[in-house]
C-alpha cells in the first residue's frame, strides 16, 4: 500500500513542503529511504522503527521503501521523523486512512517514542499556512511558537502515541491558542539611559539614530562607557511591530535561539560579536547553513565594539548586506539569502591600548596610534551616518543629578518619528530616512534656498564630500521628524551637520 | 648649464660626510675651500692624511670634477633645490655666529627670506602638543610674522607644525629646518604643510637630497633652529625633549629661551616649567617676546601693526549667545559643559554654538569640544 504526507524543512529563514512517500510491499524485510538525504535523514530509519516499536506497534515484515520529494532539494536534520513514521504507519494500514492532506507533520522522534521540539518551526508554519495548509502537527514545546501564525490550527503532541490516539479520533485534542508573553517573560535587563550621567550630547546623537536607523560610529578611550551607551539602545528603539516581530522570530526559531517558552520576539535584538568573529560567524552558512550575527541582528542592532581590532575581511563582508538589507550564501547544494538590516553601531578606542593621548597611560608610538586610527576609514565608514566622541563624565557632573529622561519617555518620542516616516514611505519599500537612496532624496526631502547655500558653503570650504551631503540630509530629515516638523528647519540641518560623520581629528592627532 | 666655480667647489664638500665638524677639519687641513678646490691629488692626499682614509681621499678627489659636479647641480636645480655656503650673500647671518655653522646648506623655496627680517624666533615644543599648546604656537608664531619677525621651526607634528601653520595663514616668512634629506617631505601628517612652505616659505636642510633622517640628525638640526634665530620659544615640552635639546644649544649660542608656563603636575609642561626655574623668560604674550628682542619703544611702534579682534560681531550677539561664548576658553569644553553651565538643552547648544562656529568666534577642535578663535583676547 501507498501513503503521502506532508512536512517541511527550512531555506534560509523560509519553509518549503517536502512531501514524504512510503510503499509497504512483499519482499525481503527491508526498509528503503531516498531522495537526496543527508546522513541525518539517513538515521532516520533506525530512530522511526525503534520509536514505533516502543509506542507498542509492530512494523509488518515487508518490503518499506520511503521516498522524500521533490528530489532537487537537499533534506538535512531530524524534523521529517514524525512525518516518516506517520506515512509508514499509514501505508501499512496500521492506522485508520485519514485524509492528512492539508496537514503538515513536523518533529523529531526519540528512540522512545517521544516527539522532541525542532528549530524553525515558525518559518514552517508560516509558509505552508500562506500556501493554504490548515493543520499541523508539531511537537509540544514548539506549539505555542506554532500558534504565532494566526488562523493556522496547530496540534501539540509530545508522544508518537498521542499522534495516533488524536488520529484515531480517541483522543479529543484541541488546537493551540497563542498567548502573548506575560510581562515578566519579556521584561529585559536593558540598562536604562536614566542611569547614565552627563553625556547629553551623547543621548541625542543616540536618539537620532535610534529614529531613523542611523548607523552610529563612538570614538573615545577605553572605560568612557562606549559599550554602555550602545547597550542602551534598544530601549530607546521603537517596538517591533508585528511583521518585524514575525521576521525576527523566524530567525531565532530557525537558529534554535528562540527561549524556551517559544514566544513571538517583541524587544529588537541587539548583537555584540567578539573582535574574533569570523567571517561565516558574521554573515552566516556553514555546511548546515545557519543566520550569522548579521541577521540575528536584523531589525535590530549590530554592536562591533573596537573595531579597528576586527579582521578586514570581516568588515568587508558586512558592505554587501549594509546596501541591501539581506545577505546571500551560495553553497553548491543551494543559496540562501538571510535578512540583514540592521543598525550597525561601531565603537573604537583612539589606540590599540585604548588611553592615547594620555601619555601617562598610553604606551603606543605615534606610528602604532596612526595605523590604528587609518583603520577607521574605507566603505564601511561611508555608510555610517553618525559619529560621536566619547569622553568619561568629567567629575562635575557625576555628581550632579541624572537627566533623568527614560528610555520609555524616549522611545516614546521615537515611536512619533518613527511614524511619520511610516507615513511618507508608505508606497516605498523603505521604512527609515537612513535607507533613502540619493534618487529618493530629491523626492521627499525638501531644502529652501538658505539651507542649499550653507551645505554647498561646507562643500566648497572642503568639509563635506558629495556623499556628505547626502547623509546630513538624510539626518536633519530624522531630527525634523524628531521635532514634529514637515520641513526641514534650519536648526535641524545644523544639528545634522553637527553630528555627521566627518573627518574631525581625534585629540592629539593632527590629520586622521 | 653654466654654474659658478664657487658653487662647485662647496658642492664638492658636500661630497663628503654631512657634518659640519667633519668638513671644517678637512677645510682647515687643505687650508680653505679655495685651496682645496686648486691642489693636485698628491697634495690632496698629503694634505688631508690626517682626517681621511687615502682610499677615501682618492674615491672624493674623483668627483672633483667639473662635468661631474655640474651634471649634479643641474639635476637638483631641475627639482627646485638650491645650496648655501657661508660666503653666499642669502645664507642666513646669524648662523655664522654658533661655533659650527654648516658649510652647505640645501634648499627648496626662497631664501631670500632669510635675511630679509630684523629678527628670528624659533618655536618649538612637543611632538604630541595638547589643543592648547597648539593653539598658542599658531597664535604667536602668527602674530609674531605679522609684526615682521621669521619664524623657524622643524615641521615635526605638534606645535612646530602649528607654528609653521599660523606664519602662513598669517602671511608671514616661515623657515622650516629638516632632520633628512631637503626632498624627503617627512612627516606624513604634515605633508601638504611642506609642499606650501616650498612655495610660500623657505625648507632648510644640511643634508644631501635623498638622505635618510636618523637618531642624530635631528638633534643636531635643532642647533640650526636655534642658530638662525635671536631667541628660541618653547611651547610644550616634555622631560627630556627634543626641544630641551634645543633650549640648551639655544643657550650655549647665547641665545634667548622663552618659555611658555604650564600647570604643575602637567605632563606637557614639566620641560618648560624647569627652564623657567633656570631663568629662562616666563612668557605669556607675544608682548613678552617682542619687549625682549627689540625693547619697548620699537615693540610699541610696531605694535600698529597688529590685526585688531571682530568686536562688532561679539558685541551684536543675542543675550544667550553671549553667555554661551563667554563659557568658551582657551582650553577645549565639550557641548555637555556648556549645557550644564548655561542650563539650555543639548539642540539649543549645538546649534548656539554652530552659530558661533559660523561667525568665526569659536572653532570646534573634535568631535563637540570648542575653544574660542580670539586667542588675543583670551590671554590679555
Ligand atoms: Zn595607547
Amino acid at each position: 500500500m501507498f501513503s503521502k504526507v506532508l512536512s517541511s524543512a527550512v531555506a534560509g529563514v523560509s519553509g518549503t513542503e517536502i512531501y514524504v512517500e512510503a510503499d509497504v510491499s512483499d519482499g525481503l524485510p527491508m526498509f528503503t529511504m531516498v531522495g537526496y538525504l543527508s546522513s541525518s535523514v539517513r538515521e532516520a530509519s533506525e530512530r522511526v522503527r525503534t520509536a514505533i516499536r516502543n509506542s507498542g506497534i509492530m512494523l509488518p515484515p515487508k518490503r518499506i521503501t520511503v521516498n522524500l520529494s521533490p528530489a532537487d532539494i537537499r533534506k538535512d536534520g531530524t524534523v521529517f521523523d514524525l512525518a516518516i513514521a506517520l506515512s509508514c504507519l499509514l501505508a501499512a494500514g496500521l492506522v485508520p486512512e485519514i485524509s492528512l492532506d492539508r496537514t503538515m507533520i513536523l518533529g523529531e522522534l526519540g528512540l522512545d517514542g517521544s516527539i522532541k521540539p525542532v528549530n524553525g518551526v515558525l518559518s514552517m508554519v508560516h509558509h505552508g499556512y500562506s500556501d493554504g495548509i490548515t493543520d499541523f502537527i508539531v511537537p509540544s514545546a514548539n506549539a505555542r511558537e506554532a500558534a504565532i501564525v494566526d488562523g493556522a490550527r496547530v496540534f501539540g503532541f509530545s508522544r508518537l502515541s498521542e499522534v495516533l490516539e488524536f488520529i484515531e479520533g480517541k483522543a479529543n485534542v484541541r488546537p493551540t491558542v497563542y498567548e502573548a508573553a506575560s510581562e515578566e517573560e519579556t521584561s529585559t535587563d536593558l540598562p536604562d539611559f536614566s542611569e547614565i550621567r552627563g553625556q547629553e550630547m551623547l543621548k541625542r546623537g543616540l536618539t537620532i539614530a535610534a529614529a531613523g536607523f542611523h548607523n552610529v560610529l563612538m570614538l573615545g578611550a577605553a572605560g568612557a562607557g562606549k559599550s554602555m551607551l550602545a547597550k542602551c539602545l534598544p530601549g530607546i528603539l521603537p517596538k517591533l511591530t508585528f511583521q518585524e516581530s514575525i521576521e525576527v522570530t523566524k530567525i531565532y526559531s530557525v537558529s534554535g535561539l528562540l527561549p524556551d517558552t517559544g514566544t513571538l520576539m517583541k524587544n529588537r535584538p541587539f548583537r555584540a560579536p567578539h573582535h574574533t568573529v569570523s567571517e561565516y560567524a558574521l554573515t552566516g552558512g556553514g555546511a548546515i547553513p545557519r543566520p550569522g550575527e548579521i541577521s540575528l541582528a536584523h531589525n535590530g542592532v549590530l554592536f562591533l565594539d573596537e573595531l579597528p581590532e576586527f579582521k578586514k575581511s570581516a568588515l568587508e563582508v558586512l558592505r554587501q548586506p549594509m546596501e541591501d538589507g539581506v545577505i546571500r550564501i551560495a553553497r553548491v547544494q543551494a543559496s540562501y539569502t538571510y535578512p540583514a538590516d540592521f543598525m550597525l553601531v561601531a565603537a573604537a578606542n583612539p589606540c590599540p591600548c585604548g588611553y592615547y593621548p594620555d601619555r601617562k597611560r598610553c604606551r603606543c608610538t605615534p606610528r602604532m596610534v596612526s595605523a590604528y586610527q587609518g583603520k577607521l576609514s574605507g566603505p564601511l565608514l561611508d555608510r555610517i551616518d553618525i559619529r560621536m566622541e566619547v569622553t568619561a563624565v568629567s567629575g562635575d557632573a557625576l555628581f550632579e543629578e541624572a537627566s533623568g529622561e527614560t528610555s520609555e519617555s524616549i522611545r516614546m518620542r521615537v515611536e512619533a518619528a518613527r511614524k511619520r516616516q511610516e507615513e511618507r514611505y508608505a508606497g516605498e519599500k523603505i521604512r527609515f530616512n537612513s535607507q533613502l537612496s540619493g534618487k529618493m532624496l530629491g523626492t521627499y526631502i525638501r531644502l529652501s534656498d538658505s539651507q542649499e547655500e550653507m551645505l554647498h558653503a561646507c562643500v566648497t570650504s572642503g568639509d563635506l564630500s558629495a556623499r556628505g551631503v547626502y547623509r546630513v540630509m538624510r539626518l536633519a530629515r530624522t531630527i525634523a521628524d524628531l521635532s514634529d516638523h514637515d520641513a526641514i528647519g534650519d536648526e535641524d540641518l545644523t544639528e545634522a551637520l553637527f553630528f555627521r560623520n566627518s573627518n574631525l581629528p581625534i585629540e592629539g592627532s593632527v590629520i586622521l | 648649464m653654466n654654474h659658478s666655480k664657487t658653487d662647485l667647489m662647496h658642492l664638492f664638500l658636500g661630497e663628503v660626510e654631512p657634518d659640519a665638524l667633519f668638513q671644517s677639519k678637512l677645510l682647515r687641513a687643505c687650508g680653505g675651500i679655495h685651496a682645496l678646490w686648486e691642489m693636485s691629488e698628491d697634495e690632496f692626499l698629503t694634505k688631508t692624511v690626517e682626517v681621511l682614509h687615502p682610499e677615501t681621499a682618492m674615491e672624493l678627489y674623483a668627483k672633483r670634477d667639473v662635468g661631474f659636479l655640474s651634471g649634479k647641480l643641474d639635476r637638483y636645480e631641475q627639482a627646485g633645490i638650491g645650496i648655501l655656503y657661508p660666503e653666499h650673500p642669502a645664507y642666513p647671518a646669524q648662523l655664522l655666529t654658533i661655533h659650527d655653522p654648516p658649510e652647505l646648506l640645501y634648499y627648496k623655496g626662497n631664501p631670500d627670506i632669510l635675511n630679509r627680517h630684523e629678527r628670528c624666533i624659533g618655536i618649538v615644543g612637543a611632538r604630541e602638543a595638547d589643543t592648547y599648546g597648539r593653539e598658542i604656537a599658531t597664535y604667536f608664531a602668527s602674530n609674531l610674522s605679522r609684526r615682521d619677525v621669521l619664524i623657524v621651526s622643524g615641521l615635526a607634528k605638534g606645535i612646530d607644525g602649528a607654528a609653521h601653520t599660523g606664519c602662513l595663514a598669517a602671511d608671514g616668512d616661515t623657515v622650516a629646518v629638516l632632520g633628512t634629506g631637503i626632498d624627503i617631505p617627512s612627516p606624513r601628517e604634515n605633508l601638504r604643510l611642506y609642499f606650501e612652505i616650498e612655495e610660500r616659505g623657505l625648507l632648510l636642510s644640511e643634508y644631501p637630497p635623498g638622505y635618510p633622517g636618523g637618531i642624530y640628525t635631528f638633534p643636531r638640526r635643532n642647533r640650526i633652529i636655534s642658530g638662525i634665530s635671536h631667541g628660541v620659544f618653547v611651547v610644550q615640552a616634555r622631560e627630556r625633549s627634543g626641544s630641551l635639546i634645543t633650549a640648551d644649544l639655544a643657550l650655549e649660542q647665547g641665545r634667548q629661551v622663552y618659555a611658555l608656563p604650564g600647570r604643575a603636575g602637567d605632563d606637557r609642561s614639566v620641560g618648560c616649567n624647569r627652564l623657567i626655574k633656570q631663568g629662562a623668560l616666563l612668557v605669556t604674550t607675544p608682548d613678552d617676546i617682542m619687549e625682549d628682542l627689540f625693547g619697548v619703544s620699537a615693540m610699541e611702534k610696531r605694535r600698529t601693526e597688529e590685526v585688531p579682534a571682530d568686536t562688532h560681531r561679539k558685541n551684536n550677539l543675542a543675550p544667550l549667545e553671549k553667555k554661551v561664548y563667554s563659557c568658551v576658553g582657551l582650553d577645549p569644553v565639550s557641548v555637555d559643559d556648556i549645557i550644564r553651565a548655561c542650563k539650555i538643552g543639548v539642540t539649543g547648544a549645538i546649534s548656539i554654538l554652530y552659530r558661533l562656529e559660523q561667525s568665526g568666534l569659536v572653532k570646534q577642535v573634535r568631535r563637540g569640544w570648542y575653544i574660542i578663535t580670539d586667542i588675543a583676547e583670551a590671554i590679555k
